[in-house]
């Protein structure tokens, strides 16, 4: 078996959360935001991550890429601990992970013109190319995202949000990644803009063989793209399928809550549907349930569920689904 | 058919090109930027109009200076004399070089040390802002005009005591503003894009924090222009400030102020209408600058 490209183990984000008016030598508290969470991805694969707001979908992006400090283990090319090197040990690595952000306007300095930013992480990584090679790569990206290379001297605030998110997955794309992490591409666009950067990172996914890490909250647009899907909750890990079977057998009653959400584009089926509602609200992460943290919103939760916590195992149907619930598959039978 | 290389590059438009256009169809602030121009060419060439050096004493007036030194064209006294007889054409000139430097020196201590210092507190944050921040209350309590005068008063009256006091007092308020705003451009997704992709720090702050500050920092420092002078006119109103033969507008208002009841109102009404037009016309530039490079804000 070849090894996998990102191999995360065991990986936790903390958080101190001081009290605006506490005093300074009392101890701050800790908020979990990523507890725990693995998985492998392989090169070209897709790896979609679901979840609610504030359920640690991008802290795990942004830690990936150190933006946030982590604890555990974040595997590169099988060989390379992530965690703990320098800035400078890390500069390397830093070319072969990009990353697209959520807000196409925000994530472009509104100084700066559109061939500065795609040129960016050039002058970065590949100091030793001269202006117009630079110049080159720039107008040759940018035929790729089908932006017009022209228009390499506006200004970002000329353009429209799925341009921009355009010009975002161009300088992301400039320094020849081998996996890039899309935290949210397409939320803050129209639907139609939307399935146009889908096909366009999926078609450039397959000229590149780029992998992918995939983080949305439209399980649509995810079960378009994805490989595999993982499901978080409260920073941890519900399930993990490969799409395919995540849609059909949701094992997990959050899954199976969030899938039945997602509205059918045929009214009829649309009626029919038998929904799951959830009640309430997430939890706060400063003080997780005890046990499963989705028992609180869990309609088949037990006082067992209260009193252990359900680790991520694997299901009997497949060896690449796995759950974190004492009882699976609930809905099924 | 056209290729892609033939079509031409369209040129973009800057931020700063757009405002630059909104300024320009601003009429209050154009024209106090036109009053600013003739302001400041009266302070560069106004003393090659003068007939007279700023401290020659003319002996055709002294003595009789009421009825001899009004303004008049014809002895070569444009504004008229002093009280001791001395051309105020020229001593307006000197005056409005002495404020406009004090101004401007004033403000460029403050925009540089206020934004490289608000600007390094604001990206570093934790505990590195919160003591430069403390600092900054430290300094904002003690109560600078006195401290301004104590230093007049200990190290004498000179141009530079004046400028490190005027310059000491007033970049605190600016490291704060460009803090705040470092704050919030520190959390945008560029920034978060910049550190992603390695650049380094001192590369994110030139790069990315800087030219998103300029905006803020041009409004406040066109503002804060006036104020300077307005402290200079202050300390010099009270008699410190510059000294003789050397004048500026503050104790030329408070030379005419004294001498009004003998009927030499000439004498305060000259400098007090450039030190009247000069700040206004730079209160007016910086309301257009602030609409101009903030839209969003009216």
């Amino acid at each position: 078996m070849t090894k996998p490209l990102l191999e995360v183990k065991n990986l936790c984000v903390d958080y101190d959360i001081r009290n605006e008016h506490a005093l300074p030598w009392k101890s701050p508290q800790t908020l979990q935001a990523v507890k725990e969470v693995s998985f492998t991805l392989g090169a070209g694969e897709t790896l979609g991550i679901v979840g609610e707001s504030g359920s640690g979908k991008s802290t795990l992006a942004r830690a990936i890429v150190q933006l946030e400090k982590a604890t555990g283990s974040i595997l590169w090319g099988g060989d390379t601990e992530l965690i703990g090197l320098s800035r400078q040990q890390m500069l390397p690595f830093r070319s072969q992970i990009q990353f697209v952000f959520q807000d196409p306007f925000a994530s472009l300095n509104p100084r700066l013109t559109v061939g500065q930013i795609i040129e960016e992480p050039l002058t970065v990584h590949q100091p030793q190319l001269s202006r117009t090679q630079r110049r080159e790569r720039v107008r040759s990206m940018m035929h790729r995202v089908s932006l017009l290379p022209n228009q390499i001297n506006r200004y970002p605030h000329e353009f429209s949000g799925g341009q921009c998110q355009r010009i975002g997955i161009a300088r992301a794309l400039i320094v020849e990644p081998r996996l890039l992490i899309c935290d949210e591409p397409v939320s803050a666009l129209d639907v139609s803009i939307q399935a146009q950067i889908i096909n366009l990172l999926n078609s450039l996914q397959k000229e590149m063989g780029l992998a992918m890490l995939f983080i949305a909250h439209d399980l649509s647009v995810v079960k378009h793209i994805s490989d595999r899907v993982m499901v978080m909750y409260l920073g941890k890990v519900m399930e993990m399928a490969d799409c395919s079977v995540l849609y059909k057998q949701p094992s997990h009653p959050y899954t199976q809550a969030l899938i039945s959400a997602v509205p059918l584009p045929d009214p009829q089926q649309e009626r029919s549907k038998k929904r799951i509602l959830l009640l309430g609200d997430m939890p706060s992460p400063l003080s997780p349930p005890s046990g499963c943290v989705f028992r609180t919103r869990c309609q088949y939760a037990t006082t067992e569920c209260a009193t252990r916590t359900p680790q991520l195992q694997s299901t009997g149907n497949s060896s690449e689904h796995s759950v974190s619930c004492h009882f699976p598959a609930v809905s099924l039978s | 058919m056209k290729t892609q290389a033939d079509i031409a590059v369209v040129k973009g438009r800057s931020l700063w090109s757009e405002a630059r256009r909104r300024f320009y169809k601003n009429i209050a602030a154009m024209l106090g930027l036109i009053v600013l121009i003739l302001v400041s060419l009266f302070a560069f060439f106004g003393q090659y109009i003068a007939q007279f050096p700023i401290d020659e004493i003319d002996f055709n007036v002294i003595g009789q200076v009421e009825q001899e030194g009004g303004p008049s064209i014809k002895n070569g006294h444009y504004f008229g004399t002093d009280d001791l007889g001395r051309d105020l054409f020229a001593r307006v000139v000197q005056g409005t070089q002495v404020s406009l430097i004090v101004g401007f020196v004033g403000a460029f201590i403050a925009v540089a040390m206020g934004t490289l210092y608000g600007a390094i507190a604001g990206y570093a944050g934790g505990r590195t802002d919160n003591i430069m921040m403390r600092v900054v209350d430290i300094l904002m309590a003690i109560p600078s005009m006195f401290v301004i005068i104590l230093l007049l008063v200990m190290f004498g009256r000179s141009m530079a005591m004046l400028f490190i006091g005027v310059g000491m007092l007033s970049w605190l308020d600016m490291s704060r503003i460009v803090r705040g705003q470092t704050l919030s451009i520190k959390n945008k997704e560029y920034i978060h894009a910049a550190q992603a992709m390695g650049v380094s720090d001192v590369k994110i702050i030139t790069r990315h924090i800087l030219p998103n500050l300029w905006g803020i920092v041009a409004v406040y420092a066109t503002l804060l222009i006036p104020l300077m002078i307005l402290t200079e006119s202050f300390i010099s109103f009270i008699g410190l400030g510059v000294q003789e033969p050397l004048t500026s507008w503050g104790a030329l208002i408070s030379e005419g102020a004294g001498t009004m009841q003998y009927g030499t109102l000439w004498q305060l009404t000259f400098p007090l209408f450039f030190f009247v037009i000069t700040i206004s016309a730079f209160y007016f530039v910086g309301d257009g600058l602030r609409d101009a490079l903030d839209p969003k804000e009216r």
